[in-house]
């Protein structure tokens, strides 16, 4: 019962969340947005004209009034649908509408793979690639940086416990796209290790389980090189709430019932400690996403940050537009699930303490 | 009889950067069956590190550096953590803390909990049943097994807190100052329920509190420790009636009386346990104090009956 | 002695009685003067960066200048010689002056480039090179109205002909270094394939100028394969330099970054968390939203939409990364609240605002400090990754720019280690000593061993 009021609870916090990120991004580049619009419709009416006149040709009756007026008619509608000939109120709900549910307009250079020229396509086409990465290195660090802070909180004050501080250190001094890009210097066009790039060998196999490999294969680098600026940090972060933790009271009366040192720690210390740490999970989710994007321009990655990059190249603001509002859907729903889980774990917060 | 606990110079000392502090400083104490054994003193005469020391949870920076305890007639500190830990920790000896500690682990509910005791030491018999008539013995509704702990009262939590403690049916209860924090009433329910317990499950207690009204409503005897060591101990009717050391005299008059309209406190601070005054540790808090106070440290000596005394006065 | 003031000196003297701490401040010191250092020897140089043809005479993508060491045979610095020019032919229209060069050259392989150099009064009319190998093997290369100095890049007509008549084709991607082998290797097919003849070079430059006009100076470079201590990049420029000019940069946007950030942070995160209530979820929610923007998307945005200059770059990263102060500054707050002075000042009837003052600012200060250690190698990466991006503010030398001149010239396929791994390298060192104090005070609040 608890955790469906509060999970209503959170759904409604974070469609305001939404709702009021995408007015901020809004409001910051209201004009720019405006140009992108207007060229979106000057685009798709030069193509309608196009269209018409391919079928007028065909049909031979070429009457220009009557196309111009037809094309004119047809870019009025386009303007009233976006909102450009409206107050400014109207135009916001009506383009946020238009952002909320994905209709960037049209690209100015870029087309998706399937010569599509729509930004929704275009992000769709490149978007798994960056999901596959970024899920996949979240995981390893998540998992590998529990254990590592863990097993230094169990031994604080030893050689491997020391240690968890110095790749902390490296954590917040480390570029992750600077350490990719030293990888494929050194172990990719260095020693022939790895793959300098890419998501599969060229061209794709086409066996699904090689196919799999390959880009596994070509994960590799790119994952490592997350993996060891995020590992630390986070296993910081695990260690010192352990740390603090072990000095709650209930420490102290567990050990005193004869409950074993690790049957504390994994059970006790760590579902105590674990809504915490899953905000801290929510933290560094939210602090990595600007290096790995990065990471993918260094190793050819077609995701997301690649597009970016791609874009900004190609001078293509729609598209840079475009993804700079789904990433912000997708750091949502990351934090979203996490909170899910938080709730999930934490009996205090069910009854809203 | 023999005492079933019996507390032989114990010292127990913190290595802090300030130096060594000893909290604990050969301290002997008896405690025989069904008998409640008082310890008071105020904050920080470390009676609470007496409390976590026979229960042998002393952690770093602190040890245990000299002494034995006796478990008819064992020792126990010679034991082996793991055995100590599979045979007299909570099985023999069980521990009740402060009311305002957070005892329960707070993401699990209190049966999980008790269940986790009884599974952890190998109890015989249905968890749940057991859990049931714990609480029925603490005067809880079988139904606080499923809560949280944030979702019970002060009282509440410490009323599970000893069903828990009982769960094994231990023969010895250590109460650090388990009433301290709540508030007036559901302490004198507190204090009735271990009075009823200790009827019917023939327990012996040591009560450690720095209150000593309440003292006098259970304890059967008393040890008065100050700055880490025993000042006075006997009888407890004998010591309240005619109380010997100048610090017991003091800490008595600090009792608030409906007959008195003001309270006397006790001049003077606690010394620092790293640096204790030389001679006698309460010397230089001391209305009576003499030169020889300052100079040699009185022993602990029998002066009638059953009452031992640390004074030059004697 | 207000409790502030001994919050502050504790933190301090925690960091400084601390050898690593020492450490750390010193390091913050030196990067200071090397930049103040870098700002005034370099001045001139700064303006002229993106002048490709200020950097004309230094060696391409050359290694560090200690390379030497380890392979002198075939890594070596740039050679220059002068020579007299003589006038050979004078009339009122033009005159012709020659200038000779004769060089031994015994590396193991060519120069990464030549130029030549010549300053005249007035504008060169035409320049004609005749170049003679050992052998006796001749090249012309010739250009009219060069400019004062010409590389090999500015004869690449002449030299690729002279390429395809030795090997039938001009290989794909001939950059100077190409052009140099073709100057110093055996005629024939195997003209490109890195061996080198050895012995007497000859260079006659022959120029046509106007009338009266006098050669100031003149020099031929034999641009070498090695330069400075951190090496050069494709247009020449020294990455020494260009790591110096880029450190009061970096240095700069990341001390505005954090303290505007954490101030801001920590003051919103501490009335939150001190208020409680209605204005806590307020200010929680408005923290949440700004938590959920995704910095660097969104700064792509900014920084491509208005191409900021450093200060307005400095706002845009605080205004999306105190949340993340604000969050951690609350949870403090909300544990100082519960403490009994907190209670006893409510029940005097102090006003919260004072409270605030007194009791909670002091107790945030020592965290505020850590976190604006620990903010400015947060701000230094998040520029210098715009910059690797392309959006670095203009006019600015930045590391990531000189990193994504790595990338864009496949740096990494080439084997020019030096140009990626330096300015990295100075990205971390830079953070080093502030990662180092912050983690020092914040384990100093928090506790940690």
């Amino acid at each position: 019962m608890g955790y469906r009021t509060y999970l209503a609870k959170q759904v409604i916090v974070y469609i305001t969340v939404l709702i009021a990120a995408m007015s901020i991004l809004y409001v910051f580049t209201y004009p720019v947005i405006q140009t992108v619009l207007r060229k979106t419709i000057q685009d798709e009416a030069l193509h309608f004209k196009q269209a018409i006149l391919k079928h007028a040709s065909g049909h031979g009756t070429l009457n220009m009034t009557k196309i111009n007026l037809e094309v004119h008619r047809y870019e009025a509608q386009l303007i009233s649908s976006y909102g450009l000939n409206r107050p400014v109120y109207a135009k916001y709900f009506i383009q946020m509408y238009n952002l909320i549910t994905f209709h960037f307009g049209n690209a100015y250079y870029l087309t998706a793979p399937s010569g599509s020229r729509k930004v929704s396509a275009i992000i769709a086409a490149y978007l798994p690639y960056t999901i596959i990465l970024f899920t996949t290195g979240t995981l390893i660090v998540i998992f590998a940086g529990t254990i590592i802070g863990l097993l230094s909180a169990r031994y604080a004050g030893t050689f491997w416990d020391k240690l968890v501080p110095t790749i902390a250190v490296i954590h917040s001094s480390l570029p992750t796209w600077w350490l990719g890009f030293l990888f494929i210097a050194a172990l990719a066009y260095g020693i022939h290790a790895f793959p300098p790039g890419g998501i599969t060998s060229v061209p794709p196999p086409k066996n699904p389980l090689m196919y799999s490999a390959s880009m596994l294969y070509h994960m590799a680098l790119p994952l490592l090189a997350f993996t060891i600026v995020n590992v630390g940090g986070f296993a910081y972060i695990i260690r010192s709430l352990v740390i603090s933790t072990t000095k709650e009271d209930f420490v102290v009366t567990a050990k005193a019932r004869g409950l074993s040192d690790s049957r504390i720690l994994y059970r006790h210390i760590l579902k105590t400690a674990s809504p915490a740490i899953s905000t801290q999970v929510a933290l560094a989710i939210a602090g990595s996403f600007a290096g790995g994007l990065t990471t993918e321009i260094v190793f050819n990655w077609h995701g997301l940050g690649w597009l970016t990059y791609v874009a900004i190249l190609s001078n293509d603001l729609p598209v840079i537009l475009g993804i700079t509002f789904v990433l912000t859907v997708i750091l949502l729903l990351a934090l979203f699930i996490d909170e899910l889980v938080k709730g999930y774990l934490d009996p205090r917060l069910k009854v809203g303490e | 009889m023999s005492p079933i606990l019996s507390i032989e110079n114990l010292s127990i000392h913190f290595y802090t950067p300030k130096g060594v502090r000893k909290a604990v400083d050969r301290v002997s104490l008896e405690l025989n069956k069904k008998e409640v054994v008082g310890v008071a003193g105020e904050s920080g005469s470390g009676k609470s590190t007496l409390a976590l020391g026979i229960m042998r949870l002393i952690a770093p920076p602190g040890e245990i550096v000299d002494g034995k305890i006796f478990y008819h007639g064992d020792d126990i500190l010679r034991y082996s953590e793991s055995e100590f830990n599979s045979k007299i920790r909570w099985k023999k000896i069980a521990m009740i803390f402060q009311g305002s500690l957070n005892g329960f682990t707070p993401v699990f509910k209190i049966g999980e909990q008790i269940e986790e005791v009884l599974e952890v030491h190998e109890y015989k018999g249905d968890f749940k049943e057991r859990v049931k008539e714990l609480l029925k013995m603490v005067e809880l509704d079988p139904s606080v097994a499923d809560r949280y702990p944030h979702e019970l009262s002060g009282g509440m939590k410490q009323r599970a807190f000893i069903a828990m403690a009982l769960a094994l049916n231990p023969e010895i209860l250590i109460c650090d100052e388990p009433t301290t924090a709540l508030d007036v009433i559901t302490q004198a329910k507190i204090i009735n329920l271990l009075k009823t317990l200790k009827k019917d499950l023939g327990l012996s207690i040591i009560f450690i509190t720095h209150d000593m009204a309440l003292l006098s409503e259970i304890s059967d005897k008393l040890y008065i420790m100050y700055a880490g060591g025993i000042m006075e101990s006997g009888n407890s009717l004998d010591i309240y009636k005619n109380p010997k050391h100048p610090y017991t005299q003091l800490l008595m008059e600090a009792i608030a009386d409906i007959n008195k309209d003001y309270i006397k406190g006790i001049p003077g601070f606690m010394p620092d346990l790293a640096n204790l005054p030389s001679g006698c540790r309460f010397s230089d808090r001391c209305p009576y104090a003499m030169d020889i106070c300052r100079r040699k440290e009185p022993e602990l000596k029998k002066i009638e009956g059953d009452r031992n005394v640390a004074c030059w006065l004697y | 002695m207000s409790s502030a003031e001994t919050g502050i000196k504790l933190y301090l003297n925690t960091v400084l009685k601390n050898k690593s701490g020492i450490i750390g401040v010193a390091m913050i010191i030196l990067f200071i003067v090397l930049s103040i250092y870098g700002m005034a020897a370099y001045k001139n140089v700064a303006s002229e960066w993106n002048n490709a043809n200020y950097w004309r005479a230094y060696p391409k993508v050359a290694m560090p200048a200690w390379m030497v060491y380890f392979n002198p045979n075939k890594i070596f610095l740039t050679k220059a010689f002068v020579s007299k020019p003589k006038t050979l032919y004078s009339s009122s229209s033009y005159e012709v002056v020659q200038v000779d060069y004769k060089f031994r050259w015994n590396k193991g392989s060519a120069p990464s480039d030549v130029v030549f150099y010549v300053g005249t009064s007035s504008p060169i009319e035409t320049i004609n090179i005749v170049w003679k190998k050992p052998d006796g093997a001749q090249v012309t290369l010739s250009q009219s109205s060069p400019s004062e100095a010409t590389d090999l890049l500015s004869y690449i007509s002449s030299l690729d002909s002279y390429i395809s008549s030795q090997i039938g084709y001009v290989p794909p991607r001939v950059v100077a270094s190409t052009l140099s082998k073709a100057l110093f290797g055996y005629e024939g097919k195997g003209l490109l394939n890195g061996t080198v003849e050895k012995g007497t070079y000859e260079a006659k430059i022959t120029l046509v100028v106007p009338p009266h006009t006098k050669v100031v100076a003149n020099k031929l470079y034999l641009e070498g394969n090695a330069y400075g201590i951190f090496g050069t990049d494709i247009y020449g420029r020294p990455l020494g330099i260009g790591i110096l000019l880029g450190l009061p940069n970096a240095l700069e946007i990341g001390f505005l970054t954090s303290i505007i950030s954490v101030i801001g942070g920590v003051i919103i995160g501490g009335i939150s968390g001190y208020l409680g209530g209605k204005t806590d979820s307020a200010i929680n929610w408005v923290t949440l939203v700004m938590l959920s923007l995704p910095i660097l998307p969104f700064l792509v945005v900014m920084s491509y939409v208005m191409r900021p200059t450093l200060l307005m770059e400095a706002l845009f990263i605080s205004f999306l990364v105190w949340s993340f102060y604000a969050i951690i500054a609350r949870s403090s707050a909300q544990s100082i609240r519960k403490e009994v002075y907190v209670e006893a000042d409510k029940v005097l009837g102090i006003p919260s605002y004072r409270t605030f003052f007194t009791h909670f600012m002091p107790r945030l200060t020592p965290f505020a400090i850590a976190y604006t250690a620990l903010g400015v190698p947060a701000g230094i990466i998040l520029v210098e990754t715009l910059a690797f991006l392309g959006l670095a503010p203009p006019g600015l030398i930045t590391w990531g720019a000189i990193l994504n001149g790595a990338e864009q010239n496949f740096a990494a396929v080439n084997g020019w280690w030096w140009w990626i791994l330096f300015p990295g390298l100075m990205i971390i060192l830079v953070s080093i000593p502030f990662v180092i104090i912050g983690f020092s005070i914040e384990r100093g609040i928090f506790g940690g061993r």
